[in-house]
């Protein structure tokens, strides 16, 4: 081991530069010694860099969520029943690129969480305001097909409580909402979607009530 | 005997960390050992599955609730991973695919990367322990536990998961700490954000040979030295914009109370001042020993940890969602928080290791993150008489440790060997 003639500090044999003042030492260096470190991988944070650049490119998105939204706005205003659908389109595209590149969460847990609230917001909105077909017949069937597929997937992913938390609260309000909008509409395919929703409360009351209790008491705990 | 819980709240001090974290603040800390063996990657893989079963609140995932972050299950495979050069440079706790624990190995050294959030050092310290020897028992090694180690198939107890804040340290007297701003250090930030790490190696006997002349501790000797650079570095500011200087010293609450805990439980106390610039270094010798004695004692911290918690205790406070806890605890942390500190000092002590393994160890690291306010930061931690002493710098200029070096080799006769990432600005 050689010293540094600038620190005076005795150098490890495989490093080729005091690693306090970076001076040059003469020793030849021992490339059979053990190592502390690998080499600097710059690239591998230049990588993380890059990601932060992609995550960027949500701020379109961003901006046409914004647009979409004015557009939508000014369709119904002139009485032309958008659904808002194309503001839903740029707010879940924003959501997908921006989540998952940037704060890197699970896809599906995403979909579900934003998608079954976007569903909500027209379930609950425009249905009352401005009654269509597609809104008055599409969407809650739709809906509770989603319902249906979100059972299955809770069947199969028992372990996912976030998801498993998710679905009873979005039964429960799936269940005020359309039994609302039945009440004021007198709409049978929102009869159906409060039976649907009704019926998922119950089978996770029954079937997922311990992970319920336990996925309850972690979110909500104080 | 009380089942245990199957997600884990998180600590009174650990609630800081997923707040505060980003980019400059990585709230990461690295402990690493230096074994004389090569490491063999698959036993590793085996002995960090055995002790992550042993320590389950490691293998957890951060999750948002609606009013405290907790811990749950992380059901994502554990891989043992080659260790990156770079440091600190994780900053996303809340990926649903992360650990919050990395295991890493290269050639002869195995390290483990906590996130604050689940350990202090001295916990982290306790885990990289029984992960090595687990791996030496798995390696083949006729080594034995000596008493310090449990089997890995052992069940952790409710006590090693407890918070011991709440659970140890009772109501009464509240002392909250008069909060300045401090000096801080100034530099230029690694463009690619990652930390040099550098390691100064000492003899354990030759550093206490001095620390015993000078009537100090390891700790005060080297946190003076600090305050003694810091202080020439404010010889040219004006005496109304200097700041004083205080060091950030971690002190193991297990001292104090009896806890078994693998959790959080540590203190910091902050030591040093606002001295003349031409304060002789046995003066600050003398106040830092004296502070440190002063501070590092049960009836001065307790009501300190009590203060902190107060907010914490609250019944109101408690169901403010945590969105708006985040918003406070950020503006109080960057405001009264880390502002009031020059630089942290966390000294681990002695490490021990069963005498059957001290022919496999070389030395132990104990690597502390900086940030932004922050930039350097000094962790130690010694083994047999192997003092090791590793600065994490985020900053490109190499004076303060260049300085700190000099002040050594000039007025000590110690033998330091160095080694480092020898991270550069690229």
């Amino acid at each position: 081991m050689q010293l540094c003639s600038r620190c005076h500090l005795h150098v490890h044999p495989s490093i080729k530069a005091c690693p306090v003042c970076g001076t040059y030492v003469d020793h030849p260096i021992d490339h059979g010694a053990v190592t502390s470190y690998p080499k600097p991988d710059y690239a591998q944070i230049k990588q993380k860099q890059k990601q932060l650049r992609y995550a960027l490119l949500s701020i379109p998105f961003l901006i046409g969520v914004g647009l979409t939204f004015v557009l939508d706005i000014f369709f119904y205003v002139m009485g032309y029943s958008t659904g808002f659908y194309m503001t839903y389109t740029m707010a879940f595209l924003y959501i997908l690129v921006f989540k998952t590149i940037l704060k890197r969460q699970e896809i599906g847990s995403i979909f579900i969480n934003y998608y079954v609230f976007l569903i909500l917001f027209f379930l609950s909105f425009p249905s009352l305001l401005q009654p269509t077909f597609v809104i008055m017949t599409v969407l809650p069937l739709l809906s509770s097909l989603l319902l249906g597929l979100l059972m299955v997937f809770h069947w199969i992913q028992r372990r996912t409580n976030l998801l498993l938390l998710q679905g009873f609260l979005l039964s429960i309000s799936f269940l005020i909402l359309s039994m609302l909008s039945f009440i004021f509409t007198v709409n049978w395919p929102y009869l159906l979607l409060s039976t649907i929703s009704g019926f998922m409360v119950i089978i996770y009351v029954v079937f997922f009530r311990m992970k319920l209790i336990s996925s309850l008491s972690r979110f909500f705990h104080i | 005997m009380k089942p245990l819980p199957r997600w884990f709240k998180i600590d009174h001090a650990g609630k800081l960390f997923p707040v505060v974290t980003n980019r400059l603040r990585s709230s990461y800390f690295r402990e690493a050992v230096q074994l004389t063996v090569m490491v063999n990657p698959q036993l590793l893989q085996q002995a960090a599955e055995l002790t992550l079963k042993r320590y389950p609140h490691f293998k957890t995932k951060l999750t948002k609730g609606l009013f405290w972050n907790f811990l749950e299950p992380q059901d994502k495979p554990f891989m043992v991973e080659k260790e990156p050069n770079a440091f600190g440079s994780i900053s996303t706790p809340f990926s649903f695919r992360k650990h919050l624990v990395h295991i890493y190995y290269f050639e002869t050294r195995i390290a483990v990367e906590f996130y604050h959030v689940l350990t202090d050092g001295r916990g982290g310290m306790e885990f990289l322990k029984h992960l090595t020897f687990t791996y030496l028992d798995l390696a083949g090694f006729p080594i034995d536990p000596e008493g310090l180690f449990t089997k890995p198939e052992d069940q952790i107890n409710e006590h090693e998961v407890e918070d011991s804040f709440s659970k140890k340290v009772k109501r009464g007297k509240e002392a909250w700490l008069p909060s300045k701003k401090a000096h801080h250090l100034q530099g230029t930030f690694y463009s690619n954000i990652g930390h040099q790490l550098t390691h100064l190696h000492f003899s354990v006997k030759e550093v206490l040979t001095i620390t015993r002349q000078l009537n100090t501790t390891i700790t005060g000797f080297y946190t003076s030295i600090l305050i003694f650079l810091m202080l020439q570095d404010q010889q040219l500011e004006p005496l109304k914009n200097r700041k004083p200087i205080l060091m950030s010293v971690p002190v193991d609450m297990r001292k104090y109370y009896p806890s078994k805990t693998m959790r959080n439980f540590v203190m910091t106390i902050s030591v040093g001042g606002l001295y003349p610039v031409d304060t002789p270094f046995e003066t600050i010798l003398l106040s830092v020993t004296n502070q440190l004695k002063e501070g590092q004692s049960v009836e001065k911290l307790a009501p300190q940890i009590r203060a902190n918690m107060k907010a914490e205790r609250m019944l109101f406070l408690r169901f403010v969602p945590l969105f708006f806890k985040n918003l406070i605890i950020k503006y109080v942390y960057n405001k009264v928080g880390e502002p009031a500190l020059s630089m942290t000092l966390s000294n681990l002590g002695a490490v021990t290791m069963p005498s059957s393994t001290a022919s496999l160890i070389h030395h132990f690291e104990f690597m502390l993150s900086s940030t932004y306010l922050l930039p350097i930061n000094l962790g130690v931690v010694s083994f047999q008489d192997h003092l090791v002493l590793s600065f994490s710098k985020l900053i490109v200029e190499r004076t303060f440790l260049t300085r700190f070096v000099d002040f050594l080799h000039h007025h000590y006769p110690l033998q330091i060997t160095v080694d480092g990432n020898q991270w550069e600005d690229r």
